[in-house]
């Protein structure tokens, strides 16, 4: 049985759909929900510097359902709501995306988007009610639904496009720097001629899923991609590389220019120029700090909170490149339809921290980093609010983040590496600035009481 | 006639026959709720909108002393991130899952309870409800009861479910009327002499509004507290001895003022929102005669006037056009403050009208009756269309977004975080008007391409609003 959850970080399903189709150009979404459900997202997601670079809040059409569509049935005034957003709303594609009342309440949605492609209106939908899991099922439920019905209402793609890739596993706002994120996945497989279909940030759009049917691969980074990429492969033969997170740093990236250009049939001096330029590019900025990293940087003792991922992606970069010690490290996304086993859970993160938790709750959360003597904890801001007090000094790599504006920012690839490089030794430079204010008043206070 | 008996606070439909959707001409909206009852209208077409479960959990997220339980699932407690930025907040989800939905979440709310009244030093721990639970008919009474013997924490269900009311505002009479009933202590009903502090109720004002305001309290010396927006659990409990209530916004905190008055005895001093110089004068004079203190006052408000007619002067919306998005008892200063400023009112949005606020229409008599009147909570598409036939100079809003009419080439001015209400307000107002008139044309407003069609925008704006037929 679920237990209840203190600070939950998590929205619900339809959320999770939310948080992606806002974020697809050309998709208008048509919630059939109470009115407020969109904006409980858009509140979440305006905390953490971003909402829906499509639509967002209150721009998002919904049903507003009201008692009586509990007690009679809503899927009337759904009808009505479709036929009118179209007449009002530009688009390339509506989707339709249920909730907990209007599942509760047993509604036809599908009957409804039918009924309006009958018609030659471009409407699918997604069932998405709160309780089918969280803002993670919600992605992949929603990411899988768009690329399973848009043959439904528009051309597919039939020709195979052998330099064409799919990226999935990248989700929007529960990344934090998703758009930063596909951007650079994109600029290190541009390198070695191949084009991304990434669905989302500046250039992903909903073109980018009709086309996704003649890609040569997809590309999964982490376990919430999977089902897209199942479809794919079941449906076009697609086959599927999966990576447990976003390669990040010069070897890994090089690994993964090596496996794909393999897989794609790519000569091999093409990737192993593109990753020479990678690493010599990575030297050069690390060069730069060597005689601090050695005086202030090595062995700190760190803790990673986040989806995972990101703690695979973070943790494993910071260990192998800046010889953290990661004491700690606590999965926050371990649950629902890909829920995983212990012998599972232990294997993802395995080697990676000397303790390893999975949890979402954010009582459990603090327990944790309060009683550990970390110098740094890298997580969402509800666990840089848990250590406060204690004065530990943190970095933003988790949802939800407070205080910042994000735009392309990003902690995966090489680039990402050179700036979670930075942004890591700023924070730890922080932290000592703390401590010698605090040893400073240790020395006050002694020398105080001497002098009673 | 009070409703503190009531296990629930009605809905403000029941309650007050609340209006949240309309669209015309100032002219024919007069007509149509000018008689015994309003009609009810909906719209055929709709956006997401604040309801009123939203509405309790900011409000609750205010309070010092509290936990906060959302029964339902784990998305019906997203929108608390967004509170908790600036303040701890304690909430909890009780997370039900597609079993609790058939099967009921009793067992995980007790448990959540227990566990949110060992976990915080909460003295009030509120239940807050959900579309799931209120579908399925979940008992929480029955764990309130269970359950208030064995802590020494109030527990009081709040009674939100997002679907039966299209006015959010009511998920503050709601909150509002479990404070009433559960922990304004009833002892003070009987009280003889009340104590020498005014209560002051405030539930939407921003962090600029409120220093505003206590800044002018102080100044003049009033003993006051502040609820239930940053009120610790005694100042609510302490509500029945005050010697008087006022609002700072009469449509949201007036439920709480007159039960206040109707129950316990406490003077509800009727005040208006203080927007402007008139405005402001109006809370000022009306409180300080209550109080006996009308000459201190007076000199004051003269000191403070004289100061302000130098922003006057500069009258920095001389000539232009505004329309105009707030609650109808602001927007009645809010108009003649945009009028002393040297502009003109030519469209104006506000979330509700209702039998008891109706009559403020009386005080807008300066505008031109044939202007665009939206009553709607949200409902961007509408706004938009008006704005792009009318072309108003400034579009000037309390909610949460305003980008929208930056795309039809209005310039957008947020009250959101922004300060309007008294003294302090009038200047930070001025430059905010001064300050938002130079963005024009930038980057940001060409980024807010519209999203409606052509065709939308070419049709009568209140083509979805009907009758609403029963």
């Amino acid at each position: 049985m679920l237990t209840s959850v203190k600070s939950p970080r998590n929205g619900c399903g339809l959320h999770g759909a939310l948080q992606t189709v806002t974020e697809i150009k050309g998709i208008v979404p048509i919630v059939h929900a109470n009115a407020g459900c969109a904006i409980q997202n858009y509140l979440a997601d305006k905390s953490s510097g971003q909402v829906g670079s499509a639509v967002s809040g209150e721009e998002i059409f919904s049903t507003d359902a009201l008692e009586r569509h509990v007690i009679f049935g809503g899927a009337s005034r759904l009808r009505e709501q479709i036929k009118n957003t179209i007449k009002v709303a530009e688009a390339d594609l509506y989707i339709v995306l249920n909730s907990c009342e209007s599942a509760m309440v047993g509604d036809d949605v599908e009957a409804m988007t039918r009924e309006s492609r009958e018609q030659g209106e471009q409407v699918i939908e997604c069932l998405t009610a709160g309780f089918h899991g969280d803002s993670h099922y919600g992605y992949e439920a929603v990411v899988s639904d768009i690329l399973k019905k848009i043959k439904l209402v528009k051309e597919v793609e039939k020709e195979k496009n052998d330099r064409l890739v799919n990226i999935f596993g990248v989700l929007p706002h529960k990344d934090i720097y998703f758009k930063g994120d596909l951007e650079e996945i994109k600029r290190i497989l541009e390198g070695i001629g191949i084009k991304v279909n990434t669905f989302f940030g500046a250039d992903g759009s909903v073109e980018d899923f009709s086309k996704a049917s003649g890609a040569a691969l997809n590309i999964v980074f982490s376990k919430w991609g999977r089902e897209p990429a199942r479809f794919l492969s079941e449906e076009y033969s697609i086959p599927t590389t999966e990576w447990n997170s976003i390669p990040t740093g010069p070897e890994e990236v090089s690994e993964f220019l090596y496996e794909i250009s393999g897989k794609l049939g790519i000569d091999e001096e093409t990737a192993r120029r593109s990753a020479q330029k990678e690493k010599d590019e990575f030297a050069y900025y690390l060069k730069g700090i060597r005689d601090s990293f050695y005086e202030e940087f090595a062995g700190r003792s760190v803790a990673v909170v986040g989806d995972e991922s990101t703690v695979v992606k973070v943790a494993g970069y910071l260990k192998n490149y800046l010889d953290a010690d990661i004491r700690i490290a606590v999965v926050t996304d371990y649950f629902g339809k890909a829920e995983l086993s212990a012998e599972e859970k232990a294997e993802t993160v395995a080697g990676l921290a000397r303790e390893v938790y999975f949890t979402q709750d954010s009582k459990e959360i603090q327990d944790i980093l309060i009683h550990s003597s970390v110098d740094l904890v890298l997580g969402s801001s509800l666990d840089r609010q848990a250590v406060e007090e204690k004065g530990t000094v943190g970095l933003d790599i988790s949802y939800p983040v407070y205080g910042k504006a994000i735009m392309n920012r990003t902690y995966s690839g090489m680039h990402g590496a050179l700036t979670l490089t930075e942004d890591y030794l700023t924070a730890i430079r922080e932290a000592d600035s703390l401590k010698e204010k605090r040893l400073l008043e240790y020395i006050r206070q002694d020398s105080a009481k001497e002098g009673e | 006639m009070s409703f503190i008996d009531e296990r629930k606070a009605l809905t403000r439909e029941k309650r007050l026959s609340t209006l949240s959707n309309y669209d015309g001409s100032l002219k024919s909206l007069e007509d149509e709720i000018g008689g015994a009852d309003i009609k009810q209208k909906i719209r055929t077409l709709t956006q997401s909108a604040y309801d009123e479960i939203l509405y309790a959990l900011q409000t609750l997220s205010t309070m010092e002393d509290t936990a906060i339980i959302v029964h339902g699932v784990i998305g019906c407690a997203a929108s608390v991130l967004f509170h908790n930025r600036n303040r701890r907040v304690h909430w909890y989800s009780t997370n039900l899952n597609e079993r609790d939905t058939i099967l009921g979440g009793d067992e995980k709310l007790r448990n959540t309870v227990i566990r949110a009244y060992e976990e915080t030093n909460a003295k009030l721990i509120f239940i807050v409800g959900t579309p799931v639970v209120a579908i399925n008919n979940d008992d929480v009474n029955s764990v309130i009861l269970e359950l208030e013997d064995e802590i020494d924490a109030k527990i009081i269900s709040v009674t939100t479910d997002g679907f039966k009311t299209k006015t959010p505002v009511t998920g503050y009479d709601i909150v509002l009327h479990g404070l009433l009933r559960h922990v304004v202590d009833r002892r003070a009903i009987n009280m003889q002499e009340k104590k020498d502090f005014v209560n002051v109720v405030s539930l939407s004002e921003n962090r600029e509004n409120i220093a505003a305001i206590v800044a002018i309290l102080r100044d003049l010396g009033i003993e006051y507290q502040l609820l239930p927006q940053y009120a610790d659990v005694r100042a609510i409990e302490r509500a029945g001895e005050a010697r008087a209530t006022i609002t700072l916004d009469p449509d949201e905190g007036g439920y709480f003022a007159e039960e206040l008055e109707e129950v316990f005895g406490v003077k509800y001093i009727k005040t208006s929102v203080p927007v402007g110089l008139r405005g402001t004068r109006h809370l000022i004079l009306t409180l300080a005669g209550e109080l006996g203190i009308e000459e201190r006052a007076k000199q004051y408000i003269e000191k403070q006037e004289e100061k302000a007619q130098s922003i006057l002067h500069r009258k920095p919306l001389n000539g232009k056009s505004v329309f105009l998005d707030i609650n109808l008892a602001s927007a009645i200063h809010f108009t003649d403050l945009i009028e002393k400023l040297g502009g003109e009112v030519s469209g104006l949005t506000i979330p509700y009208v209702d039998l008891k606020n109706r009559e403020n229409f009386k005080k807008l008599s300066s505008i031109n009756n044939a202007v665009p009147v939206v009553i709607a909570n949200g409902q961007i598409f509408e706004k938009a269309n008006i704005l792009s036939k009318k072309r108003p100079d400034y579009y000037i809003g309390s909610g949460s977004q305003v980008g929208f009419a930056a795309g039809e080439e209005s310039t957008a001015v947020s009250l959101k975080n922004a300060g309007y209400l008294g003294y302090s307000g009038l200047y930070s107002f001025a430059d905010l008007i001064v300050r938002a008139g130079t963005v024009k044309n930038s980057h940001i407003q060409k980024s807010a391409a519209s999203v409606y069609k052509e065709s939308w925008m070419k049709k009568s704006s209140n083509w979805y609003v009907k009758q609403e037929v029963k």
